[in-house]
């Protein structure tokens, strides 16, 4: 066979036939004649085996340190009460509705029940929305995974299009409290789904994902807190 | 000391116990983040971003899988989660300019571990998640759509395209990276 470039094989089309020869019958037969396109081939072989090879990296030298500056400093410590939350009258306030709210909304998740508008709008653009890596769905099919897991995507888009601020908690300390019971309720109903599909990315990636919207959400309010303090003094 | 009971004393707040599963896993998990991060700054932030979540919710460890197994995907997902959020910077390939250089190979050269990451940190971020997601960490490509939120057959495609850059980040002059047509 001639080697006139027109003829060999690009270099995608290489990477085609390592990983599935059957499916591309008239290339493979030029590779097995072509001097060229052989040697090229057992190159990107070579690459390869040298990526699935790749080993181990040293971190920086003082990763531990700041790591560990980083952690709570007391056992068992919740973001919120590391960060100084429920210690003004105002979210003292709206704390105790928190605990009211959350029973209520825990209820709703566990059991199913209706969640309002949120639950109406799983469609593919919410999704989206809410995180490419959720999108496409837990691989198992828990009750959880196969019913209340997309409701819960679409009330993680749902809370996250009312920004959270201290508008809210100034204003309306019930709503933003019953958001943050929403979200607790929602991080307790994908803890428990994970105890039966551990491995699951897609319910990792959305409980993740509600962590740090809770966490955003309760640096809002120590916000709050602190312009409340400043207003009532 | 098992490293079950290092976890279980984890979770009791133990710093010492914490400092030892740290130890035995981080080169592990800051070698994949430093790969998808393609940059030392990033994978710096990445890596102590990603053990500090981890500590913090070890509880939800359950010990299914290996300690290991978990921080890696732990990690693995904090990366992807990150590097998807800086949608604003632009996704394109990084100049030479700068890096250190290497020497590009002859046929029988040994392909260096600097060569290639060199060359992974120049990739576009989208070729380069794929390829370390597939070839590094030997994801199949429905896990990777999964992770994503692509496609399998999109994943594949990159991935052909990630190697084709690759191969030819490493080796510019081979002969079939300068062919015209293909086949197909």
């Amino acid at each position: 066979m001639s080697e006139t470039k027109s003829e060999h094989l690009t270099l995608e089309m290489i990477s085609a036939l390592l990983e599935e020869p059957e499916e591309h019958a008239e290339s493979a037969a030029h590779l097995a004649a072509c001097e060229v396109c052989s040697l090229e081939h057992s190159r990107m072989r070579r690459m390869l085996m040298a990526l699935s090879g790749l080993g181990e990296m040293q971190p920086p030298a003082d990763e531990w340190e700041r790591i560990e500056a980083k952690l709570p400093r007391e056992r068992g410590v919740l973001p919120f009460r590391r960060i100084g939350l429920f210690t003004g009258w105002p979210v003292q306030a709206a704390a105790a509705m928190l605990v009211f709210a959350g029973g209520i909304a825990a209820g709703l998740v566990l059991t199913g029940g209706p969640s309002g508008d949120a639950t109406q709008v799983a469609g593919n653009e919410t999704l989206q929305y809410v995180g490419e890596a959720v999108a496409s769905g837990p691989e198992t099919a828990s009750p959880f995974l196969s019913g209340q897991y997309y409701e819960a995507v679409a009330e993680l888009e749902s809370l996250r299009a009312r920004p959270a601020g201290s508008g809210d908690l100034i204003e309306d300390p019930t709503a933003a409290t019953a958001r943050l019971a929403r979200l607790d309720a929602l991080i307790l109903a994908s803890r428990e789904a994970l105890a039966s599909s551990p491995t699951d990315p897609a319910i990792n990636n959305l409980l993740f994902e509600l962590i740090e919207e809770r966490d955003d959400m309760a640096s809002g309010l120590e916000g709050a807190v602190r312009l409340a303090g400043l207003e009532y003094r | 000391m098992e490293e079950r009971a290092l976890v279980d004393r984890a979770k009791a707040g133990d710093r010492i116990a914490m400092s030892h599963l740290y130890e035995a896993h981080s080169r592990r998990v800051y070698a994949v983040v430093r790969r998808l991060a393609g940059d030392d700054d990033l994978a710096a932030d990445l890596s102590q971003d990603a053990w500090v979540r981890a500590f913090e919710r070890i509880h939800l460890y359950r010990g299914d899988a290996a300690f290991g197994t978990w921080i890696h995907r732990l990690a693995t997902n904090v990366a992807l989660n990150r590097l998807r959020r800086r949608t604003k910077r632009p996704d394109v390939e990084r100049s030479a300019v700068g890096m250190r250089s290497y020497e590009k190979p002859s046929d029988e050269a040994v392909i260096s571990r600097r060569m290639l990451t060199e060359a992974m940190d120049r990739m576009p971020n989208g070729y380069r998640r794929v390829l370390v997601l597939h070839d590094v960490e030997g994801w199949t490509h429905e896990e990777i759509g999964e992770s994503l939120g692509i496609a399998p057959g999109t994943s594949k495609s990159q991935l052909h395209k990630a190697r084709a850059r690759m191969r030819e980040l490493i080796a510019p002059t081979s002969v079939a990276s300068e062919a015209g047509n293909s086949l197909q």
